[in-house]
């Protein structure tokens, strides 16, 4: 089936004129189906990191939102370990007027503001309340390890 | 290659107008100048490495302490046509020293002297206390005030010297005849007042230096009058016993320096004015002629090539970038990429060809040239602004003054002409404000929500249109928010929020666009009404 206008669009500027610090590339088979990757924003304990997400966009999109999903492991308090992402404007905050890009925007603004009160990840969060700095720690620790940029991207 | 000539080189070979090539900076002039500052400092007993080492001491001092007063301060006085640069120093009250540990016995014992004259000035001529002392701290202190000038440029130096033309002018000039002798020490030092002004002058005398001690002469003349007595020299100071505060030096080749760099500037902001206003005309020459060709009510028209050049021409984004990660200005050689992408791209497309009326072709060439002088005067521009910023380098690394830190700081709050007022930057808008705003673009008129023509086009009630399709979807749905400003305004829209006047201005300028609409969006109902038809259908298999 032949794609909307509006993703063609979406798709075009994202390449012609990317976010700095966002990539959004779509599958050659399924160009509603995009890898992204998303850098830690700095001063965060993200920051150094580039994490990779899928994002995928259903039939009814933009009547629906994008579906999100972080494919890099990373300790924060309102994404799970399956990578699922607690973000409002992804749930019942979404506006057909958003677009992709705004949306990958909300998400690295998500890693620069965790918000312990409203968790997806119960033990992360527990421990983001309990205590910060060792959450915080852990938080860069797993950046290290997981989200450290490959070589062939550097 | 040296930059004078490469200035040079590039004023000759660009095919510049004369009337530019003529206001360039005259860099080679400037250049010559900058010796004739660094002659006079060495006079004084002010070398490079004397300054440099006061300067550094002063920045040292300052950031251990945060506060402590600078021994050397080397300013601007006046407004941007009438200034005077001049060097401050300060001095020990007890001692009537410099307050600083770092310079050369032999440049101490020159400012001593210069301090020593400046007493012995007091003495002979409190009266010019009234005028010349700062009394801004309310106690008893005084200034040593010592200007330098000379007759070449009179006007300028009228403020700081009004207080010596009186019958006192004769000891003035003394006082700077003797400065004089005193600094030029060894080949100089027998050499007093009447010998300096004598006929048979030593050779040695600089040509600068002659100007000075010359021009006192005639300024003691009885015909003088006050605008032209600019001369000569004024040391005053009072309260004889108390040592002054601070010497001030006003240098005669730095301000010549300064005016022939700050006229240089005024005519090319003159010549950019000028360049402006004739730019802009011929803006609005074109303006006026391309509603004739592309308006969609004459039968035979351009609208939609004319649309294609402006929509490239906007990608292109010739002198500003709008794109998230280079936006802003762009640089001479980028500007003249993106034309030329411009360019390749009209002739790729054959744009030209579809033209269908034959004044289309003259305004398109028109709009070619402008960009065109555009961008020459952007690169002419440029090179004066190089210019600029190299001598002030070179004056600096010559003369160990801090020219680029204050120098522009002053003239450009004196002067409303900042670096910023560029001339691709007020024609680019005038163009966008008259010239392409006589073609509407698509991106103006889209729904932003699917992003086709929002053809019919619903105004909610917050104002924010959308087309009837993507509403109906979003009623559908029971979503009351505006997609754009969250307000509840979507459910309680009807068919009085049709904007007709906005729907025939989209059947006018976009007529092959909303048939495009229309298409689409009954292809969609009719794939609606299938899928409805589909679902009933397995909901009866299951059933």
């Amino acid at each position: 089936m032949s794609l909307p206008k509006r993703i063609i669009k979406e798709t075009e500027r994202l390449v012609s004129d990317p976010v700095p610090g966002i990539t959004a590339v779509p599958h050659e088979e399924n160009m509603r189906y995009f890898d992204v990757t998303v850098d830690g924003p700095s001063q965060s304990p993200y920051e150094g990191g580039v994490f990779k997400l899928e994002l995928f966009l259903p039939e009814e999109y933009p009547m629906v939102a994008p579906k999100v999903r972080f494919l890099t492991k990373i300790y924060h308090p309102n994404i799970d370990k399956l990578g699922r992402i607690c973000l409002d404007v992804l749930k019942t905050n979404w506006s057909p007027a958003l677009q992709i890009r705004t949306i990958l925007l909300s998400v690295q603004a998500l890693l620069g503001a965790p918000n312990p009160d409203d968790p997806l990840a119960n033990d992360v969060a527990q421990r983001w309340k309990e205590d910060e700095r060792a959450a915080i720690a852990t938080a860069k620790e797993w950046t290290q390890t997981y989200a450290a940029p490959s070589e062939t991207e550097a | 290659m040296k930059f004078a000539k490469v200035f040079q080189q590039l004023l000759d070979e660009e095919d510049l107008p004369q009337e530019w090539v003529a206001a360039a900076i005259q860099y080679k002039a400037l250049k010559k100048c900058i010796n004739k500052v660094v002659t006079e400092l060495e006079d004084l007993g002010l070398e490079k490495d004397t300054l440099q080492l006061l300067l550094a001491y002063e920045k040292a001092q300052r950031d251990a302490s945060g506060a402590a007063k600078p021994k050397l301060v080397y300013s601007f006085e006046g407004t941007a046509t009438e200034f005077v640069p001049k060097i401050t120093i300060l001095l020990n009250r007890e001692s009537g020293l410099p307050l600083d540990a770092h310079i050369s016995p032999d440049t101490r014992a020159r400012l001593e002297r210069l301090v020593q004259r400046a007493r012995q000035k007091a003495a002979s001529n409190v009266d010019a206390r009234s005028v010349t002392s700062d009394e801004s701290d309310g106690s008893s202190e005084d200034n040593i005030y010592i200007s330098e000038d000379s007759d070449v440029l009179p006007n300028l130096s009228s403020d700081c010297l009004t207080p010596v033309i009186d019958n006192d002018s004769l000891t003035a000039i003394e006082g700077v005849a003797s400065t004089r002798t005193s600094f030029s020490s060894e080949h100089r030092c027998s050499r007093d007042f009447h010998s300096i002004i004598s006929p048979d002058r030593s050779p040695s005398l600089s040509p600068s230096d002659t100007d000075r001690l010359v021009a006192p002469v005639s300024a003691s003349t009885p015909d003088l009058t006050p605008s032209s007595t600019a001369t000569g020299s004024e040391i005053s100071a009072a309260s004889i016993g108390t040592f002054p505060e601070k010497i001030e030096i006003h240098l005669h080749s730095d301000s010549e320096f300064f005016h022939m760099l700050t006229s240089e500037l005024a005519a090319l902001d003159s010549l950019q004015q000028e360049q402006t206003k004739n730019m802009t005309e011929q803006v609005h020459d074109l303006a006026r002629k391309l509603p004739h060709v592309a308006s969609p009510l004459n039968k035979k028209n351009d609208l939609y090539v004319w649309r294609e050049i402006f929509r490239l021409y906007l990608d292109a984004g010739v002198f500003f970038s709008s794109l998230e990660q280079d936006h802003g200005d762009r640089s001479v050689d980028r500007a003249k990429e993106q034309l030329l992408w411009f360019t390749n791209q009209v002739k790729a497309m054959n744009l030209e060809k579809r033209f269908k009326m034959k004044e289309s072709k003259e305004i398109f060439e028109g709009f070619w040239k402008l960009n065109i002088s555009i961008l020459q005067s952007l690169q002419f521009q440029n090179l004066n602004q190089t210019a600029t910023t190299k001598i002030l380098k070179k004056f600096d690394k010559q003369t160990a003054l801090t020219t680029r830190d204050v120098f522009p700081s002053f003239y450009f709050n004196q002067t409303s002409t900042g670096e910023s007022t560029s001339i691709a930057r007020s024609v680019c808008f005038t163009m966008a404000e008259t010239l392409m705003s006589v073609i509407p673009q698509l991106d103006d008129y889209v729904c932003p929500v699917c992003y086709l023509i929002a053809y019919r086009p619903i105004r909610l009630n917050c104002g924010h249109v959308f087309c009837i399709r993507c509403l109906i979807k979003l009623q559908r749905q029971v979503k009351d928010e505006c997609p754009i400003c969250r307000q509840h305004v979507v459910l309680e829209a009807d068919g009085y929020n049709v904007d007709y006047a906005l729907q025939n201005q989209m059947k006018l300028y976009f007529p092959k666009e909303v048939k495009l609409k229309l298409a689409a969006a009954q292809k969609e109902i009719v794939q609606e009404q299938f899928h409805l038809g589909e679902q009933k259908e397995i909901r009866c298999v299951i059933q």
